[in-house]
């Protein structure tokens, strides 16, 4: 017997998309993005092709391809313009900015922000509002802003809140909760990572997850609270496995690392820290990251240059990427550690 | 195969649609039903089978206000499909769940009982749906609502980081802005008379204006709301008609009783408020006001503290002055009264000639005013060096014994005078002690003179006392303990501390004489020492002035 599946729609197509863009799987998503446009072109669905178009940018982006993605999200806006789907354009000046971000054109993605802001609030799309006013906070992070940040990520989730979107939301608790940590609020971050593990848990999106465990052990590691650090690591290390996460495995190790490091095992902790370079090996925050951690363990040891290096390298790394804030935050890092470890005399 | 295999059909299904299908299904096949619909308490079509089909008009009708289950002809829809050979079922479903009707042969529904069981498991499918929905709506309701609770239980937590009042208010602002969907927020204070916008966000205007609206809403204490009219499209203000504002809420900002703003919200899109809305504005009002009042409460304490420092620092001032000018003073007096005494004595030793009976006794009389006047400016000088920290000390070994009966002998023209006996008990070994002698000689020599002054009857008795450790000080320090005791009127309890403080002196006292200087100069100096001068009194059975100092042990004398 011959059975005939019937055609995937647009918008399931759309939603397969959706769901291996959450999952990392860019080929697979980019796929099916591409996919689910044209059978919306054939359908004369402009709503889902413009949806689609923009599905597509955001995948781009992540594979840094950022002109393609440019390319598409114009168009995407074009179309919605056109067609008068003011809330599909004002998501893709979303996309622009996120698009003027990643080329750290700061001021540029800020005004993209700005506009899909008020067009949100115009069309009362709470839901963008929030991502709008989430973009920006990232960009007041990277640029050491950390109080600016703090206050932007929780108007995102105020609006989220009011959208219902508790996927969203859950990012935006866990990125309230690294500014949190950044500004020392220790208390404060365990409680928003652990919020956004809820949200998350209700949601089971399994990539946040990850983070939100892993990114959780640091608060609790400060406040003292090891054995909860160690647990919400291993929870994070078994989610970000299950995933295929390997910059939150490298963040997981890092933390790993420090615990080996506080509870005086040196070799555990370089082991962990190899790891993790391993694991983060393309430039990336969280491999900065794993060299500012390299720079403690050094220093530890004593080993002066190498203290150094490490100190040098997460600093360079971070300005590369365009993160300013934690590159000044990590030379002064060095500055002080520096003035301790080498005190000048008085000059006679 | 019957109806009640449909009624069956009908109770396992997961709800009213996939019901009449199933139904439909089932009685299309085995009784030739036609068509199946449902209508809702207005009438409206709420589902048919077949699936996406339009029920017709007269079918509706059927069913419109049916009471009980109800066997009717069908009445021809026009397209000649449906003929006096169908009939129509129509059955109530229940309290406001509308109606279902079926289409079918005529005959068909002769079992009466069994099609209405059949309307009667629909409705109950309908009901189970709409508590189902409830039951959903409710929880989603709660999820939001506890949403929101932590969003505003996050707000606290951000605001608590800070006490600075604008960046706490913004914060409110911004918040508030997304938490509501609004276009822009603006949290307003009132000062002497005026409402001040203090914080805004999402503004087009730069500089706000005082806000008319946000004053009503302060004056009325409670949430007013604002709409745009009609035929200008605007609201009636014309600080939020210049912003385009077209749906406005203002809640008013109190805390304790006490209104001091409003917090006002701004929509530039049509936008129903709801009652979550004006419940949330409320909350968020609670946190601006909180801010406002804490940086009152710390604009309050930073300028009374200013002010404290303020008077702190004049008092110190003073208090420096008034030493600098009794050293100096003290010291420009001395100089000229010893010359006094010098030449007054000289005169009444008769080196100048014999001085006549009456003028000797003027001239002994000034001598005396002289030798007080002397007394006090020493005493000031004393004082004003204690207080300023600069008396110094010449510590060397020193006999204890020797120190108090060089004392008594001082005294002993007064005690003499006073017909007042002074004696010393029996002396314990004492070790010698490291101290200044001549301010020990000091303290003797006004206590003694004390004790004997106030003294009518009886006597002064002087004694000693090694001691370990103090008042259990646990320090294993060793004192020595010098009692001053007199048969004198005693002190009441009240006063005793009071006779230790500059200037001081009880009621009776003056009469005896003395600067109010004396006690307060021999307690500094005791102190000084390393010990302290303390008393032990009772009313009508004299007074103990107790001076300890502290032993630093080489032997015994």
């Amino acid at each position: 017997m011959v059975t005939t599946e019937a055609p995937a729609t647009p918008h399931a197509l759309a939603a397969d998309a959706f769901e291996q863009e959450q999952l990392g799987h860019w080929d697979a998503a980019a796929r099916l993005y591409s996919l689910s446009f044209r059978a919306a072109v054939l359908e004369g669905d402009v709503p889902q092709a413009a949806e689609s178009l923009r599905g597509q940018a955001r995948v781009l982006i992540q594979e840094d391809r950022f002109d393609e993605a440019a390319e598409l999200v114009e168009l995407s806006r074009e179309i919605a313009e056109r067609a008068g789907l003011l809330q599909a354009a004002a998501r893709a000046i979303n996309v622009l900015g996120i698009i003027y971000y990643r080329r750290q054109k700061w001021t540029a993605a800020n005004e993209q922000y700005r506009q899909a802001l008020e067009l949100a609030l115009d069309l009362g799309d709470d839901d963008l509002a929030g991502l709008a006013v989430q973009n920006a906070g990232v960009i007041a992070y990277v640029r050491g802003d950390l109080r600016e940040a703090r206050s932007l990520y929780l108007e995102s989730i105020g609006a989220f809140v009011r959208s219902g979107n508790t996927a969203n939301a859950s990012m935006a608790y866990n990125n309230l909760a690294i500014a949190c940590s950044d500004l020392h609020e220790w208390l404060e971050a365990d409680i928003y990572f652990t919020r956004g593990i809820e949200l998350a848990e209700r949601q089971q999106q399994s990539p946040l997850l990850a983070k939100l465990y892993g990114n959780r052990a640091e608060p609790l590691i400060e406040i003292d609270e090891i054995e909860q650090a160690v647990e919400t690591l291993d929870r994070g290390a078994a989610v970000a496995h299950a995933v295929g996460d390997r910059l939150a495995l490298a963040d997981v190790e890092r933390l790993r690392a420090r615990l080996a490091r506080l509870r005086g095992d040196i070799d555990d902790a370089a082991a962990h820290l190899e790891l993790a370079l391993d694991l983060a090996s393309k430039p990336s925050l969280e491999r900065a990251s794993v060299f500012r951690e390299m720079a403690l363990l050094r220093a530890a040891q004593s080993r002066y240059d190498e203290t150094r290096d490490a100190y040098l390298s997460a600093s360079e790394l971070y300005r590369t990427l365009g993160a300013v804030g934690l590159a000044r935050d990590t030379a002064d890092a060095l500055a002080a550690w520096d003035a301790q470890t080498f005190p000048r005399s008085e000059e006679m | 195969m019957d109806v009640r295999d449909a009624t069956l059909l009908v109770f396992e299904s997961s709800g009213p649609n996939a019901a009449l299908r199933a139904m439909g299904g089932w009685l299309g096949e085995c009784v030739g039903v036609r068509a199946a619909a449902w209508f809702d308490a207005e009438g409206a079509s709420a589902g048919t089978w077949p699936e996406g089909s339009h029920p017709p008009a007269w079918l509706a009708v059927a069913a419109a206000g049916v009471a009980e289950p109800r066997v009717q002809a069908a009445r021809g829809g026009g397209d000649g499909s449906e003929t006096a050979a169908h009939e129509v079922f129509a059955a109530p479903l229940g309290d406001g769940a509308g109606a279902l009707a079926l289409l079918g042969p005529a005959g068909a529904f002769a079992d009466a009982d069994a099609w209405a069981r059949l309307a009667r498991a629909f409705g109950e499918v309908v009901e189970r749906e709409r508590r189902f929905r409830q039951v959903v709506e409710e929880r989603d309701l709660l999820r939001q609502r506890a949403e929101e609770s932590e969003a505003l239980h996050v707000l606290g937590l951000a605001a608590n980081r800070t006490l600075d009042p604008d960046e706490v208010l913004t914060l409110v602002a911004r918040f508030t802005r997304t938490l509501l969907g609004a276009h822009y927020v603006t949290v307003n204070t009132l000062a002497e008379g005026r409402i001040r916008t203090v914080a805004a966000v999402g503004l087009h205007a730069d500089a706000p204006a005082d806000d008319p609206f946000a004053a009503r809403v302060a004056e009325a204490r409670k949430p007013l709301t604002l709409q745009a009219e009609q035929a200008s499209g605007t609201v009636p203000e014309a600080y939020h008609a210049a912003e385009g504002m077209r749906v406005g809420l203002g809640v008013p900002l109190a805390l304790f009783g006490e209104t001091f703003g409003a917090l006002v919200i701004g929509y530039r899109r049509p936008y129903e408020l709801a009652p979550r809305d004006t419940r949330l504005a409320l909350t968020l009002a609670g946190h601006a006001a909180v801010a406002i009042s804490n940086a009152r409460l710390h604009g309050a304490l930073a300028q009374r503290t200013r002010e404290l420092e303020r008077a702190n620092e004049e008092l110190r001032w003073t208090t420096e002055a008034k030493d600098r000018f009794f050293a100096s003073m003290s010291h420009e007096l001395r100089t000229p009264l010893n010359s006094i005494l010098g030449y007054q004595s000289l005169l009444l030793e008769g080196v100048v000639g014999d001085v006549p009976g009456p003028a000797r006794s003027f001239l002994e009389r000034a001598n005396r005013s002289t030798r007080t006047l002397l007394h006090l400016v020493n005493d000031v000088l004393d004082l004003s060096k204690l207080q300023a920290g600069k008396l110094e000390l010449v510590v060397v070994p020193a006999r204890i014994r020797a120190i108090v009966e060089e004392a008594m002998a001082t005294i002993e023209p007064l005690a003499a005078a006073r017909r007042i006996a002074v004696e010393m008990e029996p002396w314990p070994p004492l070790p010698p002690v490291h101290t200044d002698a001549d301010r020990v000689r000091q303290i003797l020599i006004n206590l003694l003179s004390n004790a004997v002054k106030f003294t009518d009857e009886g006597q002064v008795t002087l004694s000693a006392v090694y001691a370990n450790g103090g008042a259990g000080d646990g320090t294993g320090q060793k004192w020595v303990e010098l009692r001053v005791a007199d048969t004198g009127p005693g002190i009441a309890p009240e006063n005793q501390e009071r006779i230790f403080h500059e200037f001081e002196q009880i009621v009776g006292a003056t009469a005896r004489g003395g600067t109010g200087l004396g006690l307060a100069i021999s307690r500094k100096l005791a102190r000084l020492l390393g010990g302290d001068l303390t008393v032990e009194s009772e009313l009508g059975r004299g007074s103990t002035f107790i001076l300890r100092l502290p032993v630093r042990t080489d032997g015994h004398d």
